[in-house]
């Protein structure tokens, strides 16, 4: 390709823009059907991305809701272990006036 | 005619190249402007502080601080762990700003502010509410925030150490049910919480790590969480978090770092035991005014695991706390419990048997009447029962320190090395390797005849448990070598290090000395010591629920210079005060032990006399008392098919009382509630769904039993 028809191609080229042709000087209406796939694929990908961000947010909702019951059961594990002591079951058998003591000896167990 | 459409052409190409010029012109100014402005945001420009976050990069860096690991005793209860608790403070000055433009363009707008100063009264009175026990008024609440908002403060605090319970209670109070902290003022800070969910039992020895942020050399490591922090803390990870409008997302490529949650240590220590030695020491030592502090340790004769620690120290208000580790950390002069090392070393050398009589002499020690006295038991035992001689049992039973000066005198005083060189087989000069040697242990001290400063009276000392000094634990571990028929086992706290349920670090038992002594010695020495619980110091524990076979020990504590004031006796002051150590040791059942230990106790300076035969004694006899009851290991076993007796069915009575208080139980979830209210002999009734907001009548209160109870749930 010389210079001349560089020249002529960009004369045309910008004649065409006036024209509002330049499109269809491109012949790029050969092209439509890529150009549409293209389109829906950008499309696409937008929307995927925008999914992925939602998912991701749920994620770290989730994630959130699960620390926060992860703290909950800690707390109440802490709560309950407290309460498994010798000496706090026979300080709330008092409380309840109980007459439950430990034992006096050991367990008999019965010969299998 | 050509002429002029060649001027007209030229003058339509001279147009369009105008307006060319001018639109390149145009894009170019613009252009410029653009690049000024620019330059003018990044360097000059600074948004407004509301809407600064949406301006500043959207993602950052985050360090992900790993869970602590849990320490746990032997059965797999939980002995410390971390959970989350919270600092709350307010930013007073929240919105204010934004008010008061608002109120400048419309004068209405002002009725926000008032609005907001309305909500802070609710919000106080709520504050004081749920944290009542913070001891802080409704008043004082308010003015903390209404003063906090005329002076623009930012960053007030309002409650620290609080759970996540108490959190959501906040959160849903007026102005902080706003939203965000740039609208409620509400700015939370985590922070991991160490919590010991059996309180104060064995605290010292499970121990805790306290940093200082401004000086490391004040860093803190106390007891096995301290020894093993590089086990229990993990490694720090790093990703990167992107601010959307929705929120944040976690992002993971190559550059981020998971974190590593620390293990979980699983220690020998069973909690059950724990709370029976606790309970018995403090019930024993917590009436004696002057009893200082007090340690018991119990050790699994088979393995050297040690099942209890616990270390009892009286602080300024009183109370018994555990705040220092003596059971390893307090070595001393045993005093008589050492003479069984002395006898063992006698009999396993064939120098004697239990009944070997010698001569009582009047109990003074030949060579050394001036350095060591008469000794008061043997003068007793003379008066007693009119015989000029003894025999070694007698004079183990009576504790005699006559008796086992004149033995060693006789059989090691021409070889003292033979004698000494056996305590340093016995570990007696080391930390045993222990786990927690690094964390406060004692250094305990044997004297050695090949060094400067052995004296001639150090061997006799020696014997009867003075000169030595060595912690509880050499003792009970000594003791414990016996029980083991002779086999040495390292006595040892750490069983495994786990990871999510699965072992993997284990520590096996380790043997220290194989044979300390033949078996036919060890079931000698135990004999012998039965013997002192069934004839001599120890017959506290006589009618204990099974046999114990142990020694007694009383010695005196080597007092300071200020505590001397001036005295010339080491173990007594001007005015004749002392402090004693008073120790018993032993092990249970004797016939087959399966136990070893030791309690001591410490007195303060004082003129009373303390012994190893009363209160560590007594102590003792709760334990194996309360042990022997609970473990299945003695259950008497009934053969199948025989008689089994008829068994009364006990009365077993709860909630005698005619009024019970109305249970608390707000903030509980409905099926709680339920079982809380109706447990307790009241009927329910109930409005709405979520948590319990209010309860009539309230918690606490007396009411007639079959009474109903109304809650709310929101």
């Amino acid at each position: 390709m010389n210079w001349a028809t560089i020249k002529r191609e960009l004369r045309d080229i910008f004649k065409a823009i006036g024209k509002g042709e330049l499109l269809l000087h491109l012949r790029v209406h050969k092209l439509l059907p890529y150009i549409l796939y293209g389109f829906a694929l950008a499309c696409l990908s937008i929307f995927m991305s925008y999914k992925a961000e939602q998912t991701m947010l749920t994620m770290e909702k989730n994630k959130l809701t699960l620390d926060t019951l992860r703290v909950y059961h800690a707390d109440k594990t802490c709560e309950i272990v407290s309460l498994d002591r010798i000496s706090t079951v026979e300080k709330m058998l008092e409380n309840l006036e109980s007459e439950v003591q430990a034992p006096e000896k050991p367990a008999n167990r019965i010969k299998r | 005619m050509a002429e002029e459409i060649k001027d007209r052409n030229m003058e339509d190409r001279h147009s369009i190249s105008r307006s060319l010029w001018y639109l390149y012109i145009g894009f170019f100014i613009t252009s410029l402007i653009i690049i000024g402005r620019i330059i003018y945001i990044q360097f000059f420009w600074e948004p407004d502080e509301r809407f600064e976050h949406y301006f500043v990069s959207s993602v950052s860096e985050r360090i992900v601080e790993p869970k602590r690991g849990s320490v746990m005793d032997c059965n797999g209860k939980l002995l410390a762990t971390s959970k989350p608790s919270f600092d709350v403070y307010m930013d007073c000055a929240v919105r204010k700003e934004y008010y008061r433009d608002l109120a400048k363009k419309d004068s209405a707008r002002d009725t926000l502010e008032t609005r907001w100063r309305k909500d802070a009264r609710l919000l106080a009175d709520g504050l004081a509410d749920i944290l009542s026990d913070r001891g802080k008024s409704a008043d004082q609440y308010y003015r903390l925030i209404i003063n906090g908002r005329d002076k623009d403060v930012r960053y007030a605090s309002i409650v620290k150490d609080i759970d996540l319970f108490t959190l959501s209670k906040l959160k849903a109070l007026p102005i902080f049910n706003r939203g965000d902290q740039y609208h409620s003022g509400m700015i939370v800070r985590e922070k991991g919480k160490r919590e010991t969910p059996y309180g104060s039992l064995a605290a010292r020895t499970i121990g805790y790590v306290a940093i200082d942020e401004d000086n490391y050399t004040k860093n803190r490591y106390i007891g096995i969480d301290g020894e093993f922090d590089h086990i229990l803390h993990g490694k720090e990870g790093k990703e990167w978090v992107r601010q959307t409008d929705k929120g944040e997302i976690t992002h993971v490529d190559s550059s981020s770092i998971a974190v590593q949650d620390g293990a979980d240590i699983r220690t020998t220590l069973d909690i059950d035991i724990q709370d029976i030695a606790d309970k018995a020491l403090r019930k024993h030592i917590g009436t004696q005014e002057d009893i200082e502090s007090g340690c018991v340790i119990v050790m699994d004769v088979e393995t050297g695991a040690v099942k209890a620690m616990v270390n009892l120290y009286r602080n300024k208000e009183n109370e018994f706390r555990e705040i220092f580790n003596m059971a390893i950390g307090r070595p001393g002069e045993p005093g008589s419990v050492f003479k069984s090392v002395t006898l063992m070393n006698l009999i396993e050398d064939g120098h004697v048997k239990l009944e070997t009589q010698l001569p009582t002499n009047g109990g003074v020690t030949p060579y050394f009447s001036n350095k060591f006295g008469k000794d008061e038991y043997i003068l007793k035992y003379e008066r007693n029962t009119k015989k000029k001689k003894i025999s070694v049992i007698d004079g183990f039973e009576i504790s005699s320190n006559y008796v086992f000066r004149k033995l060693i005198y006789d059989y090691y005083g021409d070889n003292p090395k033979s004698y000494i060189d056996r305590l340093y087989e016995y570990g007696m000069h080391d930390y045993l390797d222990f786990d927690l040697k690094e964390r406060g242990m004692g250094s305990p001290s044997v004297p050695n005849p090949d060094k400067p400063g052995w004296g001639a009276t150090d061997l006799g000392s020696t014997a009867i448990g003075y000169t030595v000094s060595v912690t509880p634990l050499h003792i009970v571990n000594f003791y414990n070598a016996l029980a083991n028929k002779g086999k040495m086992m390292k006595p040892y706290i750490i069983d495994s290090f786990e990871k999510d349920g699965k072992t993997i670090e284990k520590f096996e038992p380790e043997v220290m000395q194989g044979s300390i002594c033949s078996k036919a010695t060890a079931d000698t020495m135990t004999r012998a010591l039965m013997s002192v619980v069934k004839e001599g110091t120890a017959s506290k524990l006589k009618t204990a629920k099974c046999s114990v076979a142990g020694k007694t020990g009383t010695a005196r504590v080597v007092l300071d210079e200020s505590e001397r004031k001036g005295s010339r006796n080491p173990y007594e002051s001007i005015d004749g005060k002392k402090r004693h150590q008073g120790t018993f040791v032993g092990y249970f059942p004797a016939e087959d032990p399966k136990y070893t230990a030791i309690v001591v106790v410490y007195s303060r300076l004082t003129k009373k006399n303390f012994y190893g035969g009363d209160i560590p004694a007594y102590t003792l006899k709760d334990i194996v008392d309360a042990l022997y009851t609970l473990d299945p290991e003695w259950s008497r076993e009934m053969k199948a098919g025989k008689y089994i007796p008829d068994m009364e069915k006990p009365y077993i009575g709860v909630n005698k009382k005619e009024y019970v208080p109305v249970p608390d139980v707000m903030g509980y979830g409905l099926k709680d509630a339920l079982y809380a209210i109706e447990n307790n002999g009241y009927k329910c009734r109930y409005e709405g769904v979520g948590h319990v907001v209010s309860q009539t009548p309230e918690g606490g209160a007396e009411a007639d039993k079959g009474e109903t109870i109304t809650i709310v749930l929101k």
